[in-house]
């Protein structure tokens, strides 16, 4: 059937185009530079983002909307990073999720709308999220031999404010535990919020900024109220990201900075608060780069610090860092159960290159890659593989004593 | 040196003036303008304007900032469409610039501030020391043996090394070494080395030489400061200096070319293993919205492909060649044929797909994963990548522009004015070659012809001012002396003695019948050389010289200037090809080779000891042009010539001046065409030294260079000593799409003409087809103007009615240079691109309901149905072949196999014919754009005035001679000579021959059945004399 060009709608292109006025896909050469850089466009049918984009360009209003494509897509922006006429094929495909009136696959508008009500995406209680910290402080005051220890809560004029993802509350309180336990031995001032602790918003996938910024908005102002210096998150890709975003486009309050956690594990560890001893980890140990945190958000080298001074045998795996390849799992696929088989075919791809550099512990600084991961573990290799973040592994690798010495340095030089 | 002003010396820092006003000054103050003109930059444009400059009256100073002039040419290896060795075509002209009288060539300089009014500008210049008196220096190298830093060789893109004492190339001029100030150890220690003034015995090294600064009296400035490369490296993803043998098209240029740092050998420089398979990425730093390079560098398509089909020569094996682009750029005359041939009959692949990344593979290869046009995904591993980088300019050069407030353009470029093709903002300063936007050097030379028409428009009543002629040593008598013959065997670097054995030939040559001195030189071409052979003549009074070289075709007459130098006639001579036609047709058969070789010199010493002098024939020159065509090229050309003094007559065969331009509304970059052409024609009929005869054409051409009779169709008669032909081209009648069945379908032109009345500016539907009567088997050139002539009139519609559809199908868009910008734009406007593919090519039908054009669409691999109001067709720029054959034969000029005329040569001499004194510019040329023909009309000007400016036509005298005695009067001659030159004279009967219009040819040599006819300088005996030496 030959499409019939009256059907090619100028308004549509434009409406998308005001929607994106940063990115002009209208410039687009139809290179294929895109079609080249997508490492699943191979991978299963409807992967193409030059046809995609294509289709924009056209004004093709209906074979956009209905195209499977807007949820293939995982937004990792490999694509067009380097796009030579600037386009963004991520931005778009969120603008075309969100912003047309498309009903949202799978449960991703059930979290986005539980986030809303509940303030996290797990849609945990804040008895239930009070008496998770209440358990992990126990432990910890046990495990530290620190009958004092408190988590900070609500501490006014803290270094920075924490923000986390529901899931370590909800699924993973063992690894915040180790989250919480670096700090105390980094000796920070630091501070978790009461009220909305929880840094993630599915809205970044979902495309509709009206709950995108319902959502995370909440975060920022927690970070004012509480008068801390900066917000940090988590090993999350997509929160950072959304806080990241959300304070780029829409946040009109005070300035502070927004920086991953694992920025500031590489801070401490050059400056010396953190002492840690790689032997502890010596498999053979890759990194996964989360394309919010990475690709999109500019951070290339502090993971990496950590990993290479954490792990004996750190081997980066190729491509990394800009050009890494997205976990298959990206745009959250992981919300929409319908498409797995797609997200499964991808994540063969990124197996492939955890082989080609013989890994047998893979750290992923990020909850959402996380799952995807575990499903590869499943899929690919029995379960064999040692999938982790990256905290417990820097958590399993410090020099307690060392980092009490220095820590007391430390407040020395303050004092001083 | 220096002929200005004042030369300022700068000592400790402060400025004082030390010499006074010479002689020359008083001479030219006496004018109002100034007769000389300040060149920048030495490279192909400079050295080009340079040489039109100075032979046309006018004094040059060429100001160059590196060591050397010649540019980037002598960097490159063979040069696209002829696949010349660009450094063989360059030679003669860097020796030429270089010994010319009245060009005074400023190395390590550079332009710093200018002062004045057109005609009167005061430019000062600083010369940095070069710590080498290129006076004393011979270039012997013996200080570059000794030198013992080692720095990367700029000149090979840092693939080899050279020393901190240097000569930029071998063929270097000037031939002097230079110091690298700050690698040399003498100047970080002043006691540290000093070996290099140890090993020079001509004491012409100095490290205490400090930097100058003089001031110049000029009357215009030419701005040519060429290019820099884009830097790969900004392109992370091509892993340029990171991902081993990922390298810039530069650096293959060094890794092809015999005089690079593999000595041609193809190897990649990682691991020195010859490669198998080789793939390029265009577009590296071009066509790059995102980092501020939005524009086409217009020439990389074209260099890639030479760069592949270069390689395979190259390669012993089955060089497995890839090209990775988006749109195949190869507009330029015969350029299509080049791309076919690469495609068809050399193998090179073309795979049209911009590349994501380049990673490292196994064992050095680099791997490349790509996208084909229906979305499936392909993986290549390839031994090594070439990225083909764009043009840039230079820092350097937008610094001064700014500085003396020229006018650039978003990139930096200093685009030329609209419709002037070589003018800046400022009157009396112009631009050429790639500083004015990215251009091959073709258009190079075209641009640096024009801008010295411009300058000389400019400057005429102080024409001749500051020039000095040249004077010959009185020739030496050599009747009745024996035989002294010197033979001189070139080793062209490798390219000869890589595969003859040299020193063989030499001692060779040294036993044959008159010969008296045999040796060797390694380039025979360079400056050092010819002081040499210069020398070797008066030592060992040689009487006869044999080169054994390359060819005549480029070379012979710079030797024969060489003897005229040295007191000997220039016929005494013989220039023999033991490269093209020994060397590098039997590379693989040295020993054969160098037979050969031995053979080939002992014919030329054979030949040329029955050589005798020939005298030139002076001959009066007719200072008036005829042009024949009155289309704005005709007419640019004109005026030109006119304002230079000279007394033209413009020819043009409808009753109305102006050409197709009358046709055309809209200029590419928005000019009102009509507007211009107004003024254009006023300037003509008010300029006194123009006359204009219309509806005429040439109904007859009698004579030669100097002394043309020209009859035209009324029987008028027009006596000139130079012709211009500028007779244009038409628009293709198409035969296909419908056009003259449907009204609607029509011509670019013809649509252009209807939105200009407002007819389009009701309409819904436009689709524009490209390449209509291009490209194909019958035309197979590229009509080169409209896709962008198309883009500009898909805006146009656009502009006038917003809501139109308008679709553009084509096969490759060729926006180039800053025309991309306009297709960027008509993106942005929603001007709908779909590409076709040759073998399905839209369809085109009458339907019910109207007209439907069914094309597939490249992307979705789709067909589209567009039902439309209007179709233009970008049909073809075609020849008006009759015409043109009339004109060749008449003028003996050649037309090409598309019957466009053809020029003396597609590289250097883009507006010459090999005919003196006939010149071509527009679209007799070939499909150029308005701007263009501009450019090249003012360069025809340009050229042209070079041969007016002379007092007296010189024939070379090669003539032929009839020996009565034996001439029987059969008139088979008469019949046979091409060039009319020789008649029977019947009161004699005998042939008698008019020595000015012969040129030598032997056509009626060889068809004498007498024996009468011989040609001067290649007599039948001379000939027996070869033969018989074998």
């Amino acid at each position: 059937m030959a499409i019939n060009a009256a059907k090619f709608d100028p308004t549509f292109t434009e409406e998308v185009t005001n929607k994106v006025k940063k990115f002009d896909l209208t410039k687009c050469l139809t290179c294929g530079m895109c079609t080249a850089g997508c490492v699943y466009s191979d991978v299963h049918p409807d992967n193409d983002p030059r046809k995609f984009l294509r289709k924009i360009a056209l004004g093709m209003r209906d074979e956009v909307l209905n195209d499977p494509f807007v949820w293939f897509c995982t937004m990792c922006e490999r694509c067009t990073v380097e796009c030579p006429m600037g386009i963004n094929i991520a931005v778009l495909t969120r603008t075309i999720r969100g912003q047309f009136g498309l009903p949202l696959p799978g449960f991703m508008q059930k979290v986005v709308d539980e986030t809303i009500t509940s303030g996290n995406q797990m849609d945990v209680s804040q008895e239930d999220y009070k008496d998770t910290l209440d358990w992990i402080e126990e432990d910890l005051q046990e495990e530290l031999e620190d009958p004092n220890f408190k988590i900070p809560i609500d501490v006014e004029n803290a270094d920075f404010h924490f923000g986390m993802n529901a899931r370590e509350i909800k699924y993973y309180p063992h690894e915040l535990t180790e989250i919480i336990k670096i700090f105390y031995h980094a000796g920070v001032s630091y501070t978790l919020s009461s009220k909305k602790w929880d840094a993630t918003n599915l809205a970044l996938f979902s495309g509709n900024n009206h709950d995108f910024w319902k959502i995370t908005k909440p975060i920022l102002d927690e970070t004012v109220r509480l008068k801390s210096k900066e917000l940090v998150v988590t090993e999350c890709g997509h929160a950072f990201k959304s806080v990241r975003m959300g304070y780029k486009e829409f946040w009109k309050g005070p300035e502070f900075p927004v920086r991953s956690v694992l920025e500031l594990y590489a801070d401490w560890i050059k400056d010396g608060r953190l002492v840690v001893d790689k032997s502890v980890n010596s498999k053979p140990t890759t990194l996964h780069d989360p394309c919010n945190l990475v690709r999109k958000e500019g951070v290339y080298e502090a993971h990496r610090y950590v990993m290479e001074n954490i792990c004996e045998d750190f081997r980066d795996m190729a491509p990394n860092k800009k050009y890494n390849y997205c976990c298959g799992a990206g745009g959250g696929a992981l919300a929409m159960p319908e498409f797995k088989e797609q997200r499964v075919k991808k994540g063969k791809r990124k197996a492939e290159q955890i082989d080609a550099v013989g890994a047998e512990v893979v750290a992923i600084p990020c909850h959402n890659c996380m799952d995807q991961f575990m499903d590869i573990n499943k899929e690919f290799y029995g379960m064999k593989k040692d999938m982790t973040h990256v905290s417990p592994l820097l958590s399993e690798a410090l020099v307690v004593e060392e980092c009490a010495r220095n820590k007391g340095k430390k407040k020395e030089e303050s004092e001083e | 040196m220096v002929h200005g002003l004042w030369s300022i010396r700068i000592e400790m820092g402060q400025t004082r003036s030390i010499t006074t006003k010479n002689e020359r000054t008083v001479v030219h103050m006496s004018t109002k303008r100034t007769g000389s003109v300040l060149v920048l930059g030495a490279g192909i444009a400079g050295i080009q304007a340079s040489l039109d400059l100075a032979e046309s009256g006018y004094y040059v100073h060429l100001v160059e900032s590196s060591p050397a002039i010649g540019g980037v040419m002598p960097a490159l290896d063979k040069t696209f469409p002829t696949n010349d060795c660009s450094m063989c075509i360059l030679s003669p002209k860097l020796v030429d610039c270089g010994r010319h009288l009245n060009i005074n060539v400023m190395t390590t300089s550079e332009l710093i501030d200018l002062e004045g009014e057109p005609g009167n500008y005061k430019a000062k210049v600083k010369t940095r020391a070069r710590y080498v008196d290129p006076a004393k220096c011979t270039g012997c190298g013996s200080c570059t043996e000794e030198c013992p830093v080692k720095v990367d060789d700029d000149f090979n893109q840092g693939l080899s090394k050279r020393k901190a004492i240097y000569k930029q190339y071998a063929q270097a001029y000037p031939n002097a070494y230079a110091i690298d100030k700050n690698k040399c150890l003498k100047f970080k220690n002043a006691k540290a080395c000093g070996k290099c003034l140890k090993a020079c015995q001509a004491e012409a090294i100095n490290h205490e030489m400090e930097d100058e600064i003089n001031e110049l009296e000029v009357g215009a400035v030419i701005l040519m400061p060429g290019f820099d490369a884009y830097d790969a490296s900004k392109l992370d993803y091509y892993g340029y200096g990171k991902v081993p043998n990922v390298i810039t098209s530069l650096e293959f240029e060094r890794i092809l070319s015999a005089s690079g740092p593999f000595g041609g050998h193809l190897i990649r420089p990682s691991d020195e293993k010859e490669p198998k398979k080789i793939a390029w990425i265009q577009c590296v730093g071009s066509r790059n919205c995102k980092n501020d390079h939005g524009y086409c560098s217009s020439v990389c398509c074209m260099y890639s492909i030479k760069e592949a089909v270069i390689a395979k020569e190259h390669s012993e094996h089955d060089l497995d060649t890839a090209i990775f682009y988006m749109d195949m750029r190869t507009y330029g005359k015969e350029f299509e044929k080049y791309y076919n041939r690469a495609q068809e009959e050399q193998g090179v692949r073309f795979v049209r797909n911009r590349v994501y990344e380049l990673t490292e593979g196994e064992d050095g290869s680099v791997k490349i994963r790509y996208a084909l046009e229906d979305g499936s995904i392909q993986y290549e591993e390839f031994d090594m990548v070439v990225l083909s980088v764009g043009l840039e300019p230079k820092g350097e050069a937008v610094e001064l522009a700014k500085k003396l407030g020229i006018e650039l353009n978003q990139y930096n470029f200093c685009e030329a004015k609209p419709l002037t093709g070589i003018n800046t903002n400022k009157e009396g300063i112009y631009v050429a070659g790639a500083f004015s936007g990215p251009r091959d050097i073709p258009e190079t030379v075209m641009q640096a012809s024009a801008a010295a028409g411009e300058a000389q428009a400019l400057l005429s009543e102080a024409k001749g001012t500051l020039t000095k002629a040249k004077e010959y040593p009185a020739e030496t008598d050599v009747a009745g002396e024996i035989i002294r013959t010197g033979v001189f065997v070139c080793h062209c670097g490798i390219n000869i003695a890589g595969v003859v054995d040299v020193p063989n030939v030499v001692d060779y040559a040294k036993e044959l019948p008159g010969v008296v001195l045999s040796t060797n030189k390694i380039y025979a071409c360079s400056q050092d050389s010819s002081g040499q052979i210069k020398e070797a003549i008066k030592e060992h009074n040689l009487n006869r010289v044999v080169v054994a070289s390359c060819s005549p075709r480029t070379h012979e007459p710079m030797f024969q200037e060489t003897l005229k130098e040295a007191g000997l006639n220039p016929h005494l001579f013989e220039l023999t090809n033991i490269r093209d036609q020994c060397s590098w047709v039997h590379m693989d058969e040295p020993e054969k080779a160098t037979e050969k070789a031995k053979d080939l010199v002992k014919m030329a010493v054979n030949k040329v000891a029955l050589a005798k002098p020939v005298q030139p024939v002076k001959l009066d020159m007719n200072h008036d042009v005829l042009v024949i065509g009155g289309g704005v090229s005709g007419m640019t050309n004109a005026l030109n010539l006119a304002e230079q003094g000279y007394q033209v007559n413009l020819v043009e065969k409808e009753q109305q001046l102006g050409g197709i331009a009358r046709r055309l509304h809209y200029g590419l970059k928005g000019e009102d065409v009509q507007g211009y052409l107004n003024q254009l024609i006023n300037q003509i009929e008010q300029n006194n030294n123009i006359k204009v005869y219309t509806g005429q054409e040439i109904a007859d051409v009698n004579g030669f260079v100097g002394n043309f009779t020209t009859t035209l169709t009324d029987g008028q008669q027009i006596e000139h000593g130079v012709t211009v032909i500028a007779t244009g081209s038409q628009e293709y009648q198409p035969q296909e799409y419908l056009y003259g069945e449907n009204h609607r379908v029509k011509t670019l032109l013809e649509l252009e003409t209807e939105i200009a009345d407002g007819q389009l500016d009701k309409v819904n539907n436009v689709v524009l087809i490209q390449c209509v009567g291009s490209r194909d088997s019958e035309r197979p050139y590229c009509s080169r103007i409209c896709c962008t002539k198309s883009i500009k009139t898909a805006l146009k519609i656009k502009e006038r009615r917003p809501e139109a559809k308008v679709y553009i199908l084509y096969r490759d868009i060729r926006t180039y240079g800053f025309y991309e910008d306009l297709y960027t734009e008509a993106r942005q406007k929603g001007v709908i691109f779909i590409r076709y593919s040759e073998d399905n090519k839209p369809v085109v039908e009458n339907v019910e309901d109207g007209l439907r054009v069914t094309v597939t669409d490249h992307v979705l691999g789709e067909p589209v149905e567009i039902y439309t109001d209007e179709i233009g067709l970008a049909s073809a720029i075609v020849p008006p072949v009759e015409n043109n054959q009339k004109l060749s034969k008449f003028y003996k000029v050649p037309l090409n196999e598309d019957k466009f005329f053809l020029e003396a040569h597609l590289k250097l001499r883009p507006v010459d014919f090999s005919t003196e004194g006939v010149f071509m510019c527009g679209l007799s040329h070939g499909p150029k754009n308005l701007e263009e023909n501009i450019s090249q009309a003012k360069a025809a000007a340009g050229r042209a005035a070079t041969v007016l400016a002379k007092d007296q036509i010189t024939v070379e005298g090669k003539s032929a001679v009839v020996d009565k005695k034996k001439c029987s009067a059969c008139g088979t001659c008469e019949q046979i000579c091409p060039a009319k030159a020789i008649k029977v004279d019947e009161e004699e009967q005998a042939a008698v021959v008019n020595e000015a219009l012969c040129k030598g040819c032997g056509a009626c040599s060889s068809s004498c059945r007498c024996g009468a006819i011989n040609v001067k300088g290649c007599t039948d005996e001379q000939i027996m004399a070869m033969l018989s030496a074998l």
